[in-house]
């Protein structure tokens, strides 16, 4: 890309983050401008990618190949799988919506039985492996320490969700206990969560101040 | 809520409580614009989550393949960006050979122009030092079947050259034959990376995630799941800092450090904010008020 190139990219660019940023002081239609055409972008774009990507080398190129400069048909078990999928359409009827539950179960059920072992050991198994650690205070250690403030609050939290006893006494304690600990986590991540938002501001400015205008070195 | 000729003769506490929102948004804008103008660096420490990604790159041999997931958008290369290019550049510094893959459908042409730029700097050739695949569909499905073979969903790379007739990728078929997988995004995209590769395949995986992301994989880390997080700005601030000679010889701006220096001006104001806003609710809860 040459560098006028480069620049009239930037200006566009540099034009649509200020429509949106203002958005800020209140509703405008050069805001409406910029949401509608990274909208319309967004959308035409993926639907060009997913055919280039997707329907065209999985689908139509399997089936139909060139051998000798003729063209022949090839996998045609692929036609199998591209009715499936048009059957999907079927939804948008009321009357014949019962159709495109054919092809969902199909796909419900492969993504399940892809899905649902693979989280349960990920999520799950490893998790609860990796909360069962040695809780002795000798010698004592900051990773003595550690490990039991991981269990302590891992079970606090656990009892606080455990509604098949009451929460008075001992089990009220700790899920009061529990309640804090899992406030600690919402703390942690609303923390994160400001700083994500202010990074994406500052991404955006870096653009304009650096990129753009090349104020900033 | 807006300032209105009434609100002008509250109290002060009532005033701070109603204050015009696009007063605070201006605050923020000039908090985040006017640090750039000066010179201010602020330390970066160094956590040992994005130490062992960085010792572990560190320790590879040169011609290592190793497989970078750019699975990120235009709306998180704030975050993702940065994170990206230290570790290409990273990579590229140790001669690795690197394989660079995407998985978010908005994400195609900003890892090509990632892949493109970085190995520029370092002079590293397309199909000897490194390959763009580009972006496929349905990622659960492509990180399954890479454990299989590349060349399953990924017949050919992004500029329709087939895998076969690469060399560099001549005696790399599947996760086995690599040395580790980092991933760059967040989301659903990461779930599947730790689902279907790390735990299928045992491949090692390092995550860099948007700030967002992060907290929930601090799990997977001391779980073992994976060997490193590099978590939003901060993270890439970080890796920045472990790569500041090289930076400096490349003659490159450390955007993420840059950036974190403007971030702290941004946090100290929210946090003056929020102090002064809870103090304004209690002298009014004080004086009776609700």
């Amino acid at each position: 890309m040459s560098p006028i190139e480069l620049t009239i990219w930037q200006t566009i660019g540099a034009f649509f983050t200020i429509a949106i940023f203002s958005f800020l002081y209140k509703d405008n239609p050069l805001y409406k401008i910029a949401e509608s055409i990274v909208v319309g972008v967004a959308a035409g774009y993926f639907t060009v990618l997913l055919f280039w990507t997707s329907l065209k080398p999985k689908f139509w190129d399997q089936i139909i190949t060139h051998r000798d400069g003729v063209l022949v048909i090839d996998k045609w078990w692929y036609i199998i799988p591209g009715i499936l999928g048009l059957l999907m359409y079927f939804h948008f009827s009321s009357k014949f919506a019962w159709i495109s539950r054919y092809p969902l179960c199909l796909y419900i059920g492969i993504g399940s039985g892809i899905a649902i072992p693979l989280s349960l050991q990920t999520f799950v198994l490893r998790q609860v492996e990796a909360t069962m650690l040695p809780v002795s205070l000798y010698p004592l250690e900051a990773q003595s320490i550690n490990n039991l403030l991981i269990v302590l609050m891992v079970v606090a939290a656990l009892i606080y969700f455990f509604f098949s006893m009451e929460h008075k006494g001992v089990v009220g304690k700790t899920a009061t206990f529990g309640i804090w600990v899992i406030m600690v986590g919402f703390g942690a991540s609303f923390g994160y969560t400001v700083m994500a938002r202010v990074s994406l501001l500052i991404g955006r400015i870096q653009f304009l101040l650096v990129d753009w205008l090349h104020w900033v070195k | 809520m807006m300032n209105t000729p009434e609100s002008t003769h509250l109290p002060l506490a009532d005033r701070l409580l109603t204050i015009d929102r696009r007063f605070i948004y201006l605050f923020v804008m000039l908090a985040a614009v006017i640090p750039f103008m000066f010179k201010v660096e602020l330390d970066v420490e160094v956590t040992p989550e994005v130490m062992s990604v960085y010792s572990f790159i560190d320790k590879l041999k040169p011609g290592t393949p190793i497989l970078l997931a750019a699975d990120y958008d235009p709306q998180t290369q704030a975050e993702n960006g940065p994170q990206a290019e230290a570790l290409l550049r990273h990579m590229f510094k140790n001669n690795l050979r690197v394989i660079i893959m995407t998985l978010s459908q908005d994400g195609a042409a900003m890892a090509e122009m990632l892949s493109t730029s970085i190995s520029a700097e370092y002079n590293k050739i397309r199909g000897e030092d490194y390959v763009y695949l580009g972006y496929k569909p349905y990622f659960g499905i492509i990180i399954l079947s890479i454990g299989q073979n590349f060349r399953i969903s990924y017949p050919a790379d992004f500029y329709d050259t087939p895998l076969d007739e690469i060399p560099m990728m001549k005696n790399i078929h599947n996760y086995s034959d690599l040395a580790c997988v980092i991933q760059i995004g967040g989301g659903n995209v990461t779930h599947a990376w730790l689902t279907n590769a790390h735990e299928r395949y045992k491949v090692p995986l390092a995550i860099a995630v948007t700030a967002v992301s992060g907290p929930q994989y601090y799990a997977t880390l001391q779980s073992g799941q994976i060997f490193g997080l590099i978590g939003g700005l901060k993270g890439a601030a970080e890796y920045e800092t472990l790569l500041r000679d090289e930076y400096r010889r490349l003659g490159i701006i450390a955007r993420a450090i840059q950036g974190m220096n403007v971030q702290n001006f941004v946090h100290i104001l929210i946090i003056l904010l929020t102090l002064v806003g809870n103090a304004a609710f209690f002298v009014k809860k004080r004086q009776g008020g609700r």
